[in-house]
């Protein structure tokens, strides 16, 4: 791990630190409630973790031969687990990077989620998810899916788990043999996404098009048009926001009042290629979007006002961003490696 | 992006058993310099050291975008995706289809699909087909047909298990059912590796090189003849043939040399108008309107031929005149031949379901009716167009229009600029099931400004 000081890339952030590991990250999640310690893991199966106030390798290791596809941390971050090519969902300690336990799967491990209270893990391979307690034990094994599982996503109450899949999304509860319901959309979906009181379920899909479905009426939506496939969809912390990228730029539809049937969304402006990752901060409505040509935004959105602050430039696409737990900054990965944390100046707005 | 930075793949298809692992293997094992990653279909069949190699399980995706043939393939959006991720190990792409796969979801993956174009591009599809064997799918499957007709490069393998007039005949099938294709004989697989990976079949460029079989034009008669022909009656004898009729038309050319070459293009045009029957006994004119020989069920039938002054005329039949034992007989009972003739791609002898058809013409084209033809044909019949590319001149456009695609995804693009004196020409091709040749010229003869 190379370590270096940026300088200050942008006004109204402050770059803190610098660390490359030249391999692909896939995926950044944090291990503590303050925010001073990362996990991430890249594409070639390395899993390291970084301590944030210096940006110091606390430790690395080789989790999956062949190739990681996935990593995410337990609420309490105590634990992380892993997926990757090899077959395997692993649980690490997320202090020394000892592992914990193992589950052998068939296939490719893309996808693992916590529950948001800590006791399940759900990974999927193929067309199974599999539930596990939070010790590893495989505890529901589900295999009635149309198509490869595309996402994962545990409504914020962990009492039902939403699995994304080509023709629509499959609601199961822990751990229950059948599924609840499920909610049918043609077409391949590749992302999910829970309002934050479980009022909505959102879905990115391949026909550049987002669905989101009313949980307790029959009122879905559908919002077609976009320039791309969705990469990603993301709620912000109220839920009254709904972030989606599709193209050069995030789309963001409001929820408030009667929602955002026949309005006008807001747009996040500004980038040059297609969005790669975007992030709501924990705490208020601000979003970071980032994109493939390596610009960086940090917008603040108000009622009917997108207002875009800071901007950090860089030639290297953005792969993946996530906001320190506390709000008070985030952190970007870049494809070749790169990983730096940048800090909100107080003074912005 | 440039196309030197995206990471070319080949698709590589075939029935069971006609030779894929061979061919793979082949590929894997010898020293070509590429690092190839392979996603195969067809569970654990090649185990090479050292080589990426994906299993994945075939997810054919219905695109839901109003387009109701684009289906594409989740599975390599996927895997092709997490690849790209690791980007270094590898600088080619292989993709192994299951026997029974239709390529039209592979292919139309790297139309579709943002960040597969972005990093990924399609080179070609070369499928395999067992000379042997070939023969009990030909007629009934049609993924069979769709392999072929998809191919870029067609390897005729295992030629060494049949009889070489075997090999001639269902290379001249295939060659009907593809004319885009090159196609190469191999024993056990055998073939140069340069000749299967980078050869470009989806390439704008590289459309503008110069394919003989691409450019092969294709009319709707088989034979012409021009004759220095007096004012007179002419008496046309026909036995009975392989057809109950046969379709001609004489044209009046000005001037003695290569008479049947320049009015060939009129003629093609011409040939698509109406025909008028005529019975055994009538007469027929110089003209701009096709006649149709309705032939006696046995023996002759004769036909008088009237022309109005001396000159030379063009005699373009639908078949070739000597099925029918046709002749020309003047006023005194003497048989005039031709001064020059010429015999045209003969038609197929079977009427293939899946065909190619190749229109070439000189002229420049209506950009607005070009588009408002080629959006009703795709609309229309882009379900059974498999694969089309065509070179265009459009009038007013310094540069030539390059276009190429799968159903009813294409792209296009200005591809080099005419010569100040060339002459404007159109080529273009299409493979597909039922494609009505005529309708096809036609629409686009008449999209000529």
């Amino acid at each position: 791990m190379s370590r270096s000081d940026t300088g200050a890339p942008a006004t109204l952030v402050r770059g803190r630190w610098a660390v490359r590991i030249p391999e692909y990250p896939l995926a950044l999640t944090w291990t503590d409630r303050a925010g001073d310690r990362l996990a991430m893991i890249s594409a070639e199966g390395t899993l390291a973790s970084i301590e944030t106030v210096d940006g110091d390798g606390l430790w690395r290791v080789q989790a999956h031969k062949g190739g990681a596809c996935t990593v995410q941390a337990s609420p309490d971050g105590s634990t992380l687990a892993s997926g990757g090519q090899d077959g395997y969902a692993r649980l690490w300690d997320a202090d020394q990077g000892e592992q914990l336990a193992e589950i052998a799967l068939k296939g490719w491990v893309e996808h693992a989620a916590w529950a948001p209270n800590g006791e399940w893990i759900a990974v999927a391979a193929g067309r199974v998810v599999t539930l596990c307690t939070k010790a590893g034990t495989v505890a529901a094994t589900w295999g009635d899916h149309p198509s490869t599982i595309s996402s994962l996503a545990w409504r914020p109450d962990s009492a039902q788990l939403a699995v994304g899949h080509y023709g629509g999304v499959t609601l199961r509860a822990p751990v229950d043999e059948r599924p609840i319901r499920r909610l049918e959309r043609k077409g391949s979906i590749l992302s999910v996404a829970w309002h934050p009181h479980g009022r909505h379920l959102a879905a990115g899909c391949q026909d550049q098009a987002v669905q989101v479905w009313n949980m307790r009426k029959s009122d879905h939506l559908y919002m077609s048009g976009y320039n791309t496939k969705l990469t990603s969809i993301a709620w912000s912390q109220t839920g009254r926001y709904l972030a989606t990228a599709g193209g050069p730029g995030a789309t963001i539809w409001d929820f408030s009042g009667k929602g955002p049937k026949g309005s006008r969304p807001l747009s996040v402006v500004g980038h040059e290629d297609l969005l790669t990752a975007l992030a709501w901060a924990p705490t208020e409505s601000l979003i970071v979007t980032a994109d493939a040509a390596g610009g960086t935004n940090l917008s603040r959105i108000t009622d009917k006002i997108v207002r875009t602050f800071a901007r950090i430039d860089s030639t290297v696409a953005v792969s993946s961003v996530a906001w320190r737990p506390d709000g008070r900054g985030f952190v970007i990965a870049q494809e070749d490696g790169s990983v730096q944390a940048y800090d909100r100046n107080a003074a912005d707005a | 992006m440039s196309t030197e930075s995206l990471v070319p793949v080949t698709v590589l298809t075939g029935f069971l058993g006609a030779g894929k692992t061979t061919l793979l293997n082949r590929i894997l094992t010898e020293q070509h310099g590429k690092r190839i990653a392979v996603i195969e279909n067809e569970f654990g069949e090649i185990g090479i050291d050292n080589s990426l190699v994906i299993n994945a399980e075939e997810e054919v995706f219905e695109m839901n975008n109003g387009c109701i043939c684009c289906t594409v393939r989740g599975d390599l959006i996927r895997i092709l995706g997490s690849l790209m991720k690791r980007r270094e190990r590898f600088d080619y792409i292989l993709i192994e289809t299951t026997g029974l796969a239709d390529p039209a979801p592979v292919a139309q993956t790297f139309f579709v699909d943002d960040d597969i174009r972005s990093k990924l591009r399609l080179d070609g599809v070369v499928t395999l087909v067992d000379a042997k064997h070939v023969w009990l799918h030909i007629d009934e499957s049609s993924e069979c047909q769709e392999q072929i007709a998809f191919a870029d490069v067609i390897v005729l393998n295992k030629i060494d298990l049949v009889p070489a007039d075997q090999v001639d005949t269902l290379e001249a099938r295939i060659r009907s059912m593809n004319a885009m294709a090159r196609i190469i004989r191999a024993e056990n697989a055998n073939v140069g590796i340069p000749a299967i990976l980078d050869v470009g079949g989806f390439d704008l460029a590289r459309a503008l090189e110069t394919k003989p079989t691409f450019l092969e034009p294709e009319y709707p008669f088989e034979w012409g003849g021009a004759y220095a022909l007096r004012a007179g009656t002419y008496t046309l004898t026909m036995q009975e043939g392989p057809d109950p009729t046969m379709d001609l038309l004489l044209v009046r050319h000005d001037g003695a040399d290569n008479a049947v070459r320049e009015q060939t293009e009129h003629a093609a045009r011409r040939f698509s108008y109406e025909a008028v029957p005529y019975g055994p006994g009538g007469i027929l004119t110089p003209g701009d309107v096709p006649s149709s020989l309705q032939l006696a069920s046995r023996g002759a039938s004769q036909f008088l031929v009237e022309i109005p002054a001396d000159g030379t005329y063009v005699l373009y039949t639908e078949h070739r005149p000597e099925e029918f034992a046709a002749t020309l007989m003047a006023k005194d009972g003497a048989t005039v031949s031709p001064i020059s003739e010429h015999t045209y791609n003969p038609e197929h002898e079977h009427d293939d379901e899946v065909t190619s058809v190749g229109i070439a013409t000189p002229g420049s084209l209506d950009g607005k009716k070009l588009n408002a033809w080629f959006s009703a044909l795709l609309m229309e019949k882009g379900v059974d167009i498999f694969r089309m590319k065509g070179i265009l001149s459009l009038k007013g456009e310094a540069e030539r229009f390059v276009f190429q695609g799968v159903h009813m995804l294409f792209d296009a693009r200005p591809g080099g600029a005419w010569r100040v004196n060339e002459t404007r020409h159109n080529q273009l091709v299409f493979i597909g099931r039922n494609l009505n040749r005529a309708e096809l010229e036609s629409g686009f003869r008449n999209c000529l400004a």
